[in-house]
């Protein structure tokens, strides 16, 4: 036992002796002959200048180093003011350097007479200047690549770039110099087009801005000068496709860019969707979709697009449109322009059946009803936005949007009603055409003005509108009506001609003013003025040229709104809420031109409005919200005038309406886990209104419908939905979403109070994995129970249950440049005694995509669209007494063979992808 | 006349040898994120081929600018935000600071203690001091009117954080959880994030550096925070590294 504790002994003394080198010495003051205390003593190892061992001189100068490995080292000793002393040594054995001299800067420089300004980098006249743009570089080339086509310059396969004969050392972006430190930024990172100049000098040796002493050497630098705005290019697309028969779609697309400056043009053709541009091109190649981003409070950002950039949207029957457009838009300091020219044209053939069920307290009536609408719509339109930055804090803003839509459509109808023993209750042929010429101009004057105190700001808005609409129209119509042995007991004909000129001219002017109370809570003041004339006329005459009186009428609406509101906003970390309320003045001006009747409706608005936002964590989150609001009633609904395009439901306007209120309430909560990929929310809302404008209808025996606008109170309507996500396999999201949502609607029916609930329930499930590799998939299916019943006839329940899928499953086979994806929409109804037909719509369209061409600019596609042949529009209603279905057709399978042309230049245009 | 002058002398270069050393302090860091280049940079063409990056340049700021503070004395540093700054709009919400997070860095024992929030969790992490291989350059550059020396290291094997320490600061500490220069870092730049941290100030006031923990703090090592990002942003592409690189500060 001895014996081994002195080996152990040995061996560790042993140890100490050959790696424990102890380096000593002290530190002194040329001049003074003081010792210095504190002075920084580094060792770095000699061959790649890392940092080994520090240490600070002691009171009296004297420092250690223990634990020295042998080596070779850099002794570095620096104290300030003094010059540092360098010095290579190696370290075989422990060595006392004894005393070591340091001189004061102030000494040496007097000795040497050359006076250092520490500058890193000097562009003088030594500096040879070279201008990016000149040297062309493939597109989205690198810095290495720009550098290698420059003469003179020389890149070896390490990246180690010569110039003039002599290695470049170092490579500054902007003067900033730590970013030649990682090469990764500036070789890999940093793009040819971003820079604007390439200047090569000569920078003072790094010993000499050490040691304040020029010695004359020099390393060849380079600085890259960025551009301040990028760059000049373009991008584009051809895009043409067909079935070779009746089916067939075109595009050419694109925007070309200056610096600030952009043209950007369109023009499609197609006739086998309801839609010219998507999302994505009107966004790079038109307007942009009228889309909005903001920053939230949170510093989340959304994208806010509405529509109405692409007019489109009928979605029902068979579509043929056309559209183009020009955009040219142009930025200098902090002015911008943004001028659109766009004409749209779509022309649509819808047919379809619809089937209504009228749930009335004595009796059913069923009427079916099959349509032939045959439209044609052009839009022809100009808006200009252009933005005036008076200074870093203002902006003025006017917006100017004309456009002029014509119109003209036709239809015919005819149905049959009967009641629930099957027996004839009256039957309906009828012809409409309308021709109708719409011109609208909007405009939109704002001022925005941050002031210096942080908070304080305020905004002026004012909008300006001119609408003037004339419509020419004709109405036949021949209805007939039967007695209890199904024989006809009398025909009414109508044979009208309806003239409609309407002009509406409004001004509405708003202003927004925030004062900061504290750092936390600001005081919020708008008031709103809004003056409005609306001049009317309708002239109804029948075919022999005599006016009907009880169908044409005159009026002058005036009205002027008036309102104003104050709010109380905190904004803490966790916290914010804003709480305010607002009054306003609704005073209406009705006067009836024909009959020389004037009448005037004062409304009092209250709009109280509150709510509070709570973020305990990182992605949790917990909104309550609460807003009053009044409905005032519409023209329409006020004015005491019958429309009567069609016979057999007549909608009368009210004078004696009242405004409505409506109190909502919602709440959302919701907490997301990143790291485990995990998401929960809650989304609650429920909204009541007092007075709420609904109809009364009165039901005939005939089977003719008359609606009148009513008020009427109780109506609520909630809905409840809870989701849940989560990672289940790699990568794979599952979702599930259950919702819950009910409406109570009150009318009267032949007078009689009638309460509609509708009730329906879903549940979701949706399958997810997003990757960039080979294969990635979203799939969601859908049940859905809807409910309805209506208090007139307690005994009948409508309820049928819906399912959907909507799924796209993609697989990139990127290496042989193809793409093929499926994509599905299913629609399944439920067949109940209230709809007995089967209304399913199995749409599968697969496509397959390949990408061809030196640079990929060729796209070939062959898309499948419905290959089961069967796509329907079908619409279930169950919310009120009316009971409806209908169903339109739609395009049907066909082939498509495509071919698209990509281009571009110094560019691409952005995708959400 | 001539003494007074003479006395005033004397005292003038008495204090400037009293502060040539400086062993207590809090000093002041403006940290900058260039996050519009730092975007650019994690996506291919710079983003312009995608939407969301293209509507967040237009949204928010180039760079954001917030303050820290870093107290020391001769044994510790203790490195936090001044001030939350609600208006500052970050791109990237691992940027954006926490008062909840701070570095304490106990030189006399080895130890550093950092709290760190990451998206849902916060982490409490006790683990001895990070090493970093510290190349010295010799270049050098006035920060807060003190001469600093330049010194290279590397985070998660490949991206370079720059450095500039003081003799003049005893203490081998810095700003995060940067540390075993000779002297006091007053400069950092991280150049693949776009970050920099560059002191402002120097106050010699006593330092606070005391770390407020919870009663039953749960310690986890820096290596599991790597690990819990590195799995949970395994889809984020270039954007999850980034966040990595990040938290590992």
């Amino acid at each position: 036992m001895k014996y081994v504790a002195f080996v152990l002994l040995t061996l560790v003394s042993f140890k100490v002796s050959a790696q424990g080198l102890v380096l000593k010495g002290s530190i002194r003051d040329t001049v003074d002959k003081k010792f210095l205390k504190n002075a920084s003593i580094v060792l770095l190892h000699a061959k790649d200048s890392v940092l080994y061992k520090t240490t600070r001189s002691q009171e009296d100068g004297q420092f250690d180093l223990s634990e020295v490995n042998k080596g070779n080292y850099i002794l570095m000793i620096a104290y300030p003011q003094y010059a540092d002393y360098l010095e290579k040594i190696e370290i075989n054995e422990s060595i006392d350097l004894k005393i070591i001299p340091l001189n004061t800067k102030v000494h040496l420089l007097k000795e040497v007479i050359i006076k250092n300004t520490v500058s890193a980098i000097r562009v003088k006249g030594d500096t040879t200047e070279f201008k990016a743009d000149s040297f062309r570089v493939t597109p989205n080339a690198d810095v290495q690549e720009l550098l290698k086509k420059m003469p003179g310059f020389q890149v070896n396969s390490k990246g180690e770039i010569t110039t003039q004969g002599e290695k470049v050392n170092k490579v500054l972006v902007d003067g900033e110099e730590f970013f030649s430190d990682d090469p990764a930024v500036v070789t890999k990172n940093l793009r040819a087009d971003a820079v604007d100049k390439v200047q090569v000098f000569d920078k003072k040796s790094d010993q000499a801005t050490f040691t304040g002493i020029d010695d004359g050497q020099t390393s060849k630098t380079i600085n890259l000068q960025l551009k301040e705005d990028k760059k000049n290019g373009h991008y584009g697309k051809f895009e043409l496709g067909s079935n070779l028969d009746k089916y067939s779609n075109g595009k050419a697309l694109i925007n070309a860019f200056k610096g600030k400056k952009k043209f950007a043009g369109y023009l499609t053709t197609d006739n086998t969707k309801f839609e010219g541009l998507n999302w994505e091109e009107q966004r790079n190649y038109s307007d942009g979709g009228n889309s909005v981003t903001t920053i939230g409070d949170d510093g989340s950002m959304s994208i806010f697009f509405s529509s109405s950039g692409d007019d489109f949207d009928e979605q029902i029957g068979l579509p043929n449109q056309q559209s183009g457009g020009l955009v040219l838009a142009n930025k200098w300091g902090n002015t911008s322009t943004n001028n659109t020219g766009q004409y749209q044209r779509l022309q649509s053939n819808a047919k379809g059946t619809s089937y209504t069920k009228t749930i009335l307290s004595n009796s059913i009536l069923n009427n079916n009803t099959t349509n032939d609408q045959v439209l044609d719509k052009r839009k022809y339109r100009f808006n200009t936005i252009n933005e005036w930055g008076t200074d870093s804090t203002g902006l003025f803003k006017i917006t100017f949007k004309a456009a002029n839509t014509l119109k003209d459509a036709n239809a015919d109808y005819s149905g049959l009603t009967t009641n629930e023993f099957g027996k004839k209750i009256n039957q309906t042929e009828r012809q409409t055409s309308l021709s109708e010429d719409d011109k609208l101009i909007v405009s939109n004057l704002s001022y925005r003005k941050k002031f210096a105190k942080k908070g304080r700001t305020i905004s002026v808005l004012s909008d300006l509108n001119f609408n003037d609409k004339a419509q020419d129209a004709t109405l036949i119509s021949e209805n007939s009506f039967f007695d209890a042995a199904n024989l006809p007991t009398f025909i009414e004909k109508v044979d009208q001609i309806k003239a409609n000129q309407q002009t509406t001219s409004s001004i509405a002017s708003n202003l927004v003013y925030t004062e900061p109370l504290s750092e936390k809570s600001f005081l919020i003041f708008k008031y709103g003025l809004t003056v409005a004339k609306n001049d009317a006329e309708r002239v109804t005459s029948n075919n022999n040229g005599a006016i009907v009186d009880s169908l044409s009428n005159h009026f002058v609406f005036n009205t002027v709104n008036n309102s104003g509101s104050l709010s109380y906003r905190y904004v803490a970390k966790k916290v914010n809420f804003i709480i305010g309320s607002g009054v306003g003045t609704a005073n209406y001006q009705l006067n009836d031109l024909e009959l020389g009747a004037n009448r005037a409706i004062n409304f009092t608005n209250f709009i109280p409005s509150a709510s509070l936002n709570f973020n305990p964590k990182q992605q949790r989150k917990v909104r309550f919200n609460y807003n009053g609001n009044t409905t005032n009633p519409t023209l329409q609904q006020i004015q005491p005038i019958i429309d009567n395009s069609d016979p057999l439901n007549i909608a009368v306007g009210n004078a004696d309406l009242q405004q409505g209120f409506s109190n909502k309430f919602s709440f959302n909560a919701s907490d997301y886990k990143v790291l485990k990929s995990r998401s929960i929310y809650l989304n609650a809302n429920y909204t009541a209104t007092n007075n709420a404008i609904t109809n009364s209808s009165q039901v005939d025996a005939n089977g003719r419908t008359i609606r009148k606008y009513v008020n009427v109170d109780g109506s609520f309507n909630y809905n409840i939905n809870i989701g849940y996500g989560l990672d289940v396999y790699k990568g794979v999201n599952l979702g599930l979403r259950t919702g819950k949502n009910f409406n109570r609607y009150i009318n009267f029916v032949n007078d009689v109070k009638n309460i509609n609930d509708n009730n329906g329930t879903e549940y979701t499930l949706n399958l997810n994995y997003w990757s960039d590799t080979w294969f990635n998939f979203y799939w969601q299916i859908s049940a859905t129970s809807n409910q309805s019943t209506s208090s007139i006839r307690a005994n009948i329940t409508t309820n049928f249950w819906s399912y959907s899928s909507y799924g796209n499953f993609n697989f990139n086979f990127k290496k042989a440049k193809t793409y093929i994806s499926i994509e599905n929409d299913i629609n399944v109804y439920q067949k109940s005694a209230a709809f007995p037909d089967q209304r399913n719509v199995y749409l599968v369209s697969p496509s397959i995509r390949k990408v061809i061409g030196k640079k990929d600019q060729f796209e070939l596609k062959l898309f499948a669209f419905d290959i089961f042949n069967q796509n329907n529009y079908v619409r279930r209603n169950i919310s009120s007494n009316f009971i409806s279905e209908t169903t339109n057709n739609g395009i049907r399978r066909y082939f498509l063979l495509g071919f698209v042309y990509n281009f571009s230049k110094n560019s691409k245009p952005p995708s959400f992808d | 006349m001539y003494r007074f002058i003479l006395i005033s002398f004397l005292f003038l270069v008495q204090t400037i040898n009293a502060q040539q050393f400086i062993s207590a302090g809090k000093l002041t860091f403006e940290r900058k994120v260039a996050q519009v280049t730092l975007m650019e940079s994690l996506f291919e063409n710079g983003g312009e081929d995608n939407i969301w990056i293209t509507e967040m340049k237009k949204v928010f700021p180039k760079i954001v600018t917030d303050y820290y503070t870093l107290e020391f004395n001769n044994n510790s540093t203790f490195f936090k935000v001044e001030k939350e700054n609600l208006d500052n709009k970050y791109m990237i919400d691992g940027f954006k600071p926490s008062d909840q997070n701070y570095v304490y860095q106990d030189f006399s024992q080895g130890l550093t203690t950092l709290t760190k929030s990451i998206f849902e969790n916060q982490y409490i992490v006790k683990d001895s001091i990070k090493q970093f291989k510290w190349k010295i350059t010799g270049e050098v550059r006035d920060i807060a009117g003190f001469e600093c020396k330049k010194a290279l290291a590397k985070i998660n094997d490949s991206v370079v954080v720059v450095a500039f320490y003081t003799d003049q600061i005893l203490v081998k500490g810095g700003p995060e959880n940067f540390n075993g220069l000779p002297g006091m870092i007053l400069g950092l730049a991280v150049p693949r994030l776009g970050l920099t941290l560059f002191a402002t100030k120097l106050e010699l006031v006593s330092p606070s550096l005391t770390p407020k923990l919870p009663t039953k703090p749960k310690y986890v090592k820096h290596n599991q925070i790597t690990q819990d990002v590195e799995k949970g942003l395994k889809t984020w592409g270039k954007e999850g590294k980034a966040i990595a690189w990040l938290v590992n500060l």
